[in-house]
């Protein structure tokens, strides 16, 4: 997987790419991980790059998503592609997580 | 089945990238359709975690998948394992299978991880289950 890291105000916007499944889904973890000891409370994950997801990817979304409201903290979704899209939806992950068309969106939440 | 629609390998997660390239060339012949595609590779990694996860708690086997092309936009992948009597498709627990489709519902408080990859299975493909002496296969219908 790729990652790539940048401040937008108060938020942390990570862009996501490659395949986020049972054999690197972990790497995903890894970077959250590293951001939140950071000190990163608001996550902005965009996933215009994410070609695939599966239920071990979802595994690690629904994990961090959990982490971060205990710490006080959130994590929006944005830019999905026609994949994620649809396993976001089936899932359910579309009505319990925030997730926006655009990455301007997710950045213009209070 | 011809020698490059199957292939045998240990029952770990390294296997998919394998896998998974067979399985894509079997979608290529197949003139499969990009949702299809991706449904297929999905349920694909579902089942081969699911193998890898029960199909030998005590040690290390394999694990074989054919891929057929029954007819244009189609592709059938059976999995087999050789670990015990297993069907991933039978619900012994029906309150369980009403807590997964709850889940579904559920926010991010009561929302539990799992689940999701036989309800991926079951959504995504047309699955059948069958003790075959002494195997496990798993077989999964995908496309129009």
């Amino acid at each position: 997987m790729q990652f790539s890291g940048e401040k937008d105000g108060s938020f942390l916007v990570l862009a996501v790419g490659g395949r986020m499944d049972a054999m690197t889904s972990k790497e995903f973890e890894d970077e959250c991980s590293r951001w939140l000891a950071a000190g990163e409370k608001r996550l902005v994950i965009d996933l215009s790059g994410l070609e695939y997801i599966s239920s071990a990817g979802l595994r690690s979304i629904l994990l961090l998503a959990k982490k971060l409201k205990a710490q006080g903290g959130d994590v929006a979704f944005c830019a999905l592609s026609e994949m994620v899209t649809e396993i976001f939806t089936v899932s359910g992950f579309v009505k319990m997580l925030p997730v926006f068309a655009t990455r301007t969106e997710a950045l213009a939440r209070p | 089945m011809r020698a490059d629609e199957s292939l045998r390998l240990p029952a770990r997660l390294e296997s998919l990238t394998a896998f998974r390239a067979l399985a894509l060339r079997a979608a290529d012949r197949a003139c499969m359709a990009a949702e299809a595609r991706n449904h297929m590779e999905l349920v694909l990694e579902e089942a081969l975690v699911n193998i890898v996860g029960h199909a030998y708690a005590a040690g290390e086997g394999d694990v074989e998948l054919d891929c057929g092309v029954p007819a244009p936009g189609q592709v059938v992948l059976v999995l087999r394992d050789w670990g015990p009597p297993f069907d991933p498709l039978h619900v012994r627990d029906e309150s369980l299978e009403a807590g997964l489709l709850a889940n579904r519902e559920a926010d991010l408080d009561e929302r539990a991880p799992g689940g999701m990859g036989l309800f991926f299975i079951r959504s995504m493909s047309k699955a059948s289950y069958s003790r075959v002496g002494e195997a496990n296969e798993l077989t999964l219908g995908i496309g129009a």
